[in-house]
């Protein structure tokens, strides 16, 4: 009886402060940022980045250095690159078809996106790192003008796309539903 | 004796009938949600309007941070409107959304990298909204949180989460999601005493 007496006592309590939490007023953002999200939807997309990603703090320091190293070497040894090492023309056939293939995974990615369903955290924190990766490899390939360079680059993105790819299809699951149990909620409000 | 208490098992399901109400449960027309899937900006824009605020508390809740707050909404949405039309309506919308900004959010989670130190004590949010006393005090309190437990906390107290859901969210036990959920509870309780009192006999 007393246990029971507790746990009513313990369940009245949870229910106060549920109440008290549900009762906290909604927050705004201090203005809508709608029109930088249109303006981002609505902007042709770039083509080494088909979904743009954000990339951490530290991968933005080390892209930044080695495109600082980059620039840096050129400027104090310009004459150190060969001149017939510059890309002006069309990229070579492997590179193209390094492209080719980037997006053909882009669009099986946006496949696997599209169904929107949970991964696990495990998952979820290597598909994280993988698109910090390919992030900073999208900032690198805007930076090389050589056809070297870049193919090592698109490689480099072709595989870690395939890791992505992998990644996700491999650690779906279906079960406790994509909705959080919302299917089991009614709607507070209806919009007509 | 007819039992008003409920075991753990059976609070998900009685929470969800009886007392949760999420401020995402929206019922949005689906002719509205069709407009948006076919690149109707304006209808996007509705949309967009009419989750803002919910997406941006999550988030600011869990986080407690308001740039990443706005930095996951903005990636929510953006989401959403690449994935809408591959929305299948056999669910409500609000809680597709809701599981995409939740997903964003314990993606941040992990970015930071503390998941596991649930001890870390984050900066206090201030909600933007004048709110009375008891509420700033309330808020104070669940500012002082670890990021976990406070996440624990609101998804299974606002959200009307199970610990099922939870642990599955996090990847972890539905031990862990008790047990932070208690852990929470208790220190909540006592960063908030008084106050809760207030509340519940106004």
């Amino acid at each position: 009886m007393r246990d029971e007496y507790m746990l009513m006592n313990a369940d009245d309590d949870a229910h106060e402060l549920a109440a008290a939490l549900r009762s906290l007023p909604l927050c705004a953002p201090n203005r809508s940022h709608f029109a930088e999200l249109e303006r981002e939807l609505t902007m042709p997309s770039a083509p080494a980045a088909a979904t743009p990603r954000r990339v951490g703090g530290a991968w933005i320091a080390v892209a930044a250095t080695l495109v600082a190293a980059i620039l840096g070497a050129r400027l104090l040894h310009p004459r150190s690159l060969p001149h017939t090492d510059v890309v002006t023309a069309a990229p070579s056939t492997d590179t193209l078809a390094l492209i080719a293939q980037s997006q053909q995974l882009d669009g099986l990615l946006a496949t696997l996106d599209a169904r929107s369903v949970p991964i696990d955290a495990g998952a979820a924190m290597a598909c994280a790192e993988i698109e910090d990766l390919i992030g900073l490899t999208d900032l690198q390939l805007n930076a090389v003008d050589r056809d070297d360079e870049a193919q090592a680059l698109w490689s480099r993105r072709v595989d870690l796309m395939s890791r992505l790819a992998s990644t996700r299809a491999g650690n779906r699951y279906d079960s406790l539903s994509d909705n959080g149990g919302a299917h089991l909620q009614g709607a507070n409000y209806r919009v007509d | 004796m007819a039992s008003t208490h409920v075991t753990c098992d059976q609070i998900g399901p009685t929470r969800i009938l009886g007392f949760v109400t999420s401020h995402f449960a929206i019922d949005v027309p689906s002719s509205l949600i069709e407009r948006a899937a076919h690149g109707e900006m304006r209808a996007f824009e509705h949309i967009y309007r009419l989750f803002e605020r919910p997406v941006y508390t999550l988030a600011l809740r869990m986080l407690g941070d308001a740039d990443e707050a706005q930095e996951i909404l903005h990636d929510a949405m953006l989401q959403l409107f690449r994935k809408l039309g591959q929305f299948r309506g056999d669910a409500p919308f609000w809680g597709w959304l809701r599981q995409i900004a939740i997903n964003e959010a314990l993606m941040r989670l992990r970015r930071r990298g503390i998941v596991e130190t649930v001890d870390e004590m984050p900066e206090s949010v201030d909600c933007s909204t004048p709110s009375p006393e008891h509420q700033r005090d309330l808020e104070r309190a669940l500012s002082r949180l670890p990021p976990v437990t406070r996440s624990v906390v609101w998804l299974y107290h606002v959200e009307g989460y199970s610990h099922e859901e939870i642990a599955v969210s996090f990847g972890k036990s539905v031990s862990f999601s008790k047990s932070q959920l208690a852990r929470g509870t208790q220190k909540l309780r006592a960063l908030y005493a008084a106050p809760l009192v207030q509340v519940a006999y106004a």
